[in-house]
């Protein structure tokens, strides 16, 4: 059973299906206003509530033409494991969690893994705003509430 | 699992892969009580993990063939 589970999960990592669960995961998460720590922790307090799990597990099952059989194998607690292990493969080294989404979600803006928090702590300049310069319209010297104007009314 | 909350999760299995899907179910969240909210995370949760499962079971299927 356990070899089984080991095995499954080498052979998810390199599904290419497993990429749009996670992606579409992270997008559910942000959607619903939930940090990707509270998301998990959905999903693992999901995986302990078998019953409604498994009648989950038979509606997708069967949406995907998937035999009854397959709910022998549902395995909560091995499934809550993968699902953190797939949305959070090298969680942050802070114990903020407000400071563990930002760097989670500035690895996702990096290429690399764990360059969120370079990212963060990384001084950038910031543009000052400028005031565009051109024609001059033809109330730019009227009188306003605020400035007296040229113009005599 | 009241009607309404099931037809907010009808609706998103429909378009849960599309911004739009995702839109529309956080627009019905935010209209929801604290209690109803739970309920609606908890089903998706349940939903994600079922999924999850799937995934798995068809890759195991692909991989031995």
């Amino acid at each position: 059973m356990v070899c089984h589970g080991q095995q499954q999960e080498a052979m998810i990592e390199k599904s290419t299906f497993v990429t749009s669960w996670v992606r579409d995961q992270k997008s559910l998460a942000r959607a619903l206003g939930l940090s990707i720590e509270d998301w998990i922790r959905q999903l693992e307090q999901a995986s302990e509530r078998r019953t409604e799990l498994t009648a989950a597990v038979i509606g997708a099952a069967t949406s995907k033409g998937l035999g009854l059989g397959v709910i022998s194998r549902v395995n909560g607690e091995r499934l809550a494991h993968t699902a953190r292990g797939l949305l959070d493969p090298e969680p942050p080294q802070v114990t903020d969690p407000v400071l563990a989404e930002a760097i989670r979600r500035a690895d996702e803006m990096s290429t690399k893994q764990g360059l969120g928090a370079s990212r963060l702590k990384r001084k950038r300049e910031h543009q000052t705003p400028s005031r565009s310069v051109g024609p001059e319209r033809e109330s730019a010297t009227e009188a306003t509430a605020d400035a007296p104007g040229e113009v005599e009314p | 699992m009241d009607e309404s909350l099931g037809k907010v999760l009808g609706q998103w299995a429909k378009e849960r892969d599309s911004d739009i899907g995702r839109m529309n179910l956080a627009r019905a969240a935010s209209k929801m009580s604290i209690e109803r909210k739970a309920v609606l995370y908890a089903r998706l949760a349940e939903v994600s993990l079922a999924m999850l499962f799937v995934l798995e079971e068809e890759a195991t299927r692909d991989t031995s063939g």
